[in-house]
């Protein structure tokens, strides 16, 4: 009696107890796994398939891996992770009650390459390759090739040395192993530290075996002064692989990346020779190197021959001189010449250029009254010579002549008075300035009628001297399209310039009473920016024989 | 001898009965009372956490959970917010429902515990 009471009371509370759900079968302890290689597990409890649920807690705030939520099954491909906890939960969803187990995993990770790569071995000092890895764990590596023609040995901890001499190179050659592949195998033996799996990591490689570049001699060459110098380098290049660098040590000497060689020996390049040599002589050493180290280089001769330039002589303008006073002219620094010094000499019995710094200076007077056409010629050292002519128009100081230096100040917004200007001399139809158009662009237009000069014919010479100004007295108009007609034999001198402008106009061109100068368009847009006020200045002077 | 027959009856279904009850009770009842604490005037004990909290649908729920020294906090779930370090917990009830969550404070594998607390979202 008393017995069936207590087992009553036992069957009661057993029946509490168990219902709280166990494990049969679970992972425990420290897992250690390795990158890449899937661990699984299949946790079997109590109750499994019933009411009984499983469940994942990371500790570490990260899910590495799921569970089965009903059969408890794991399946985890571990990556580069560091170790990190789980504990495993069953849930009984009747009277939820719990149990649980944690437990580590370590994960051991693959060793990396850090260098591998196909290589080329020229066939001339065998090959020698040092592979470096690295491994996140610290771990020691083991090096192997699955070729036998390519060994590699160990170095602890991290690397491998793949050495074959160039009687090994030649073998592979021989057996016609080349190019020649093989995997290389780094192994973290984790084995040996209790991992059930070793780290391991292949990659091909690659080994081609080349001949040494080499360098077919390259003959003495020459060159000129000023004239382009061109040969082919790479054709002189056997064996070459891959990209190759070529070098002169000497920088005028250029030598692309295609190999071709061209320059152009200039001055200085001869005038570090002897000065009474024609010649220079360079030894030029050129080298050549391919990607892969392999390296030519041989000595090159290199003459130049010097070549004289002729002086080079600067155009002269047309020249105007009054009886009485000095003509002055100052060539010296309008001719040059490469090789050095200048003389000048001139064509006129009148005066004598000076030699040495090619100044003109001598006092005009009467007999010398003309034009007088003058030809500067200038001679180098080695008598190359070059010369320049110009137009010399010496008037006398007697003729009826414009007032020197006078200036018509217009502003163009107003309306133009020219009469007063001009007191010596009637110009009934000259018109010196006429603006039109709007605000935005204006032209100005300088025209006058030479038939009441009394004898047009005679005008030797008309200077006319067109100068635009801003209000604060600097140039700085654009001037288009300076035209002129009813002249034929006119000069301009800065034609096209901003600034100062000069016409010249001799008698041949003036035959009869409607001629005109007649400059138009020498404004063109100027005035575009009409908050800045203008002023167009003339200065015209005149010379009549 | 017949009386002790019926007895032994009589107690077997009496015992049947009351362990009905028991799993009866223990499913459906909650245990420990209805808790609830919005916002958390105090840390509670993660061993003293009640076996089913009552929550309002929509409205935010802070809870802060203590426990010694060295041990971060984890959940099984993403439904709630739990700050490894300080043990507070962040939850917006969006759904009615019951939901089973395990809290646990972990020191190393041999040093943990876990509580399994009943949300039940009204």
């Amino acid at each position: 009696m008393r017995f069936l009471l207590f087992l009553l009371i036992i069957v009661i509370f057993s029946s509490y107890v168990l219902a709280a759900p166990f494990f049969i079968n679970v992972p425990s302890g420290t897992q250690k796994v390795t990158q890449e290689y899937p661990y699984s597990f299949d946790v079997n409890a109590s109750g499994e398939g019933t009411d009984l649920l499983y469940d994942l807690i990371f500790p570490g705030g990260t899910d590495y891996f799921a569970i089965g939520s009903s059969n408890g099954i794991i399946n985890y491909n571990p990556e580069n992770e560091n170790p990190f906890n789980v504990i495993i939960i069953l849930i009984n969803l009747t009277d939820f009650s719990i149990n649980s187990t944690a437990l580590s995993f370590v994960v051991n990770r693959l060793p990396q390459f850090t260098n591998l790569e196909d290589k080329v071995a020229i066939n001339d000092t065998g090959f020698s390759y040092t592979i470096i890895a690295s491994d996140a764990d610290a771990d020691s590596l083991i090096f192997s090739s699955d070729n036998p023609l390519i060994p590699i040995t160990t170095i602890f901890p991290t690397s491998g040395e793949i050495s074959l001499t160039q009687a090994e190179l030649n073998s592979l050659i021989t057996l016609g192993e080349n190019p020649i592949s093989t995997n290389i195998t780094i192994n973290d033996n984790a084995n040996s530290t209790g991992f059930p799996i070793d780290g391991i990591t292949k990659k091909l490689f690659t080994l081609n075996i080349n001949d040494p570049i080499s360098f077919n001699p390259l003959a003495e060459s020459v060159a000129v002064e000023d004239q382009l110098f061109a040969l082919n380098i790479s054709s002189y290049v056997i064996n070459k692989i891959g990209t190759i660098t070529y070098a002169a040590n000497f920088s005028f000497i250029n030598i692309n990346s295609l190999g071709i060689m061209s320059f152009i020996p200039s001055h200085n390049e001869v005038l570090n020779s002897l000065n009474n040599e024609e010649n220079k002589t360079y030894n030029v050493n050129i080298s050549v190197i391919d990607q892969y180290g392999s390296s030519a280089s041989q000595k090159w001769i290199l003459n130049i021959t010097r070549v004289n330039d002729i002086p080079v002589c600067d155009q002269i303008d047309n020249k105007v001189a009054v009886v009485g006073t000095n003509f002055v002219f100052d060539y010296g620094n309008n001719a040059t010449d490469e090789e050095g010094a200048v003389t000048f000499f001139d064509n006129v019995a009148f005066f004598n250029i000076n030699e040495t710094t090619g100044s003109i200076d001598f006092l005009v007077n009467e007999t010398m009254v003309g034009i007088h056409n003058t030809i500067i010629t200038v001679n180098d050292t080695e008598n190359a010579q070059c010369s320049e002519q110009f137009q010399l128009t010496l008037v006398g100081n007697n003729a009826p002549r414009f007032p020197k230096n006078r200036s018509l100040n217009v502003n163009p917004i107003e309306d133009l008075y020219v009469d007063s200007d001009f007191p010596n001399i009637n110009f009934p139809d000259q018109k010196f300035i006429q603006i039109s158009g709007g605000n935005t662009i204006r032209r100005g237009y300088f025209q006058f009628n030479l038939a009441n000069l009394g004898n047009p014919a005679a005008l030797i010479a008309a200077i006319l001297k067109l100068t635009i100004l801003n209000s604060s007295g600097s140039f700085d108009v654009s001037v288009h399209n300076l035209s002129v007609s009813n002249f034929s034999n006119i000069t301009f001198n800065n034609a096209g310039e901003t600034g100062l402008y000069e016409v010249l106009a001799s008698s041949s061109g003036i035959t009869n009473s409607t001629d005109m100068f007649d400059v138009s368009n020498i404004v063109k847009e100027c005035l575009e920016d009409t908050t800045i006020e203008r002023f167009l200045a003339i200065n015209l002077s005149m010379r009549v024989l | 001898m017949k009386k002790r027959k019926i007895f032994w009856i009589y107690l077997i279904f009496i015992s049947l009965l009351y362990i009905s009850l028991f799993f009866f009770i223990k499913s459906k009842i909650d245990i420990s009372g209805s808790f609830s604490v919005n916002p958390p005037e105090k840390k509670i004990y993660l061993t003293d956490l009640p076996e089913v909290m009552r929550l309002k649908l929509n409205e935010p729920f802070l809870l802060d959970i203590d426990y010694k020294l060295g041990y971060g906090f984890a959940s099984n779930t993403d439904l709630l917010k739990i700050n490894k370090d300080t043990g507070e917990i962040s939850f917006t009830p969006a759904n009615a429902g019951e939901y089973p969550v395990i809290i646990s404070a972990f020191k190393d594998i041999n040093d943990y515990e876990i509580k399994l607390v009943r949300f039940v979202v009204e």
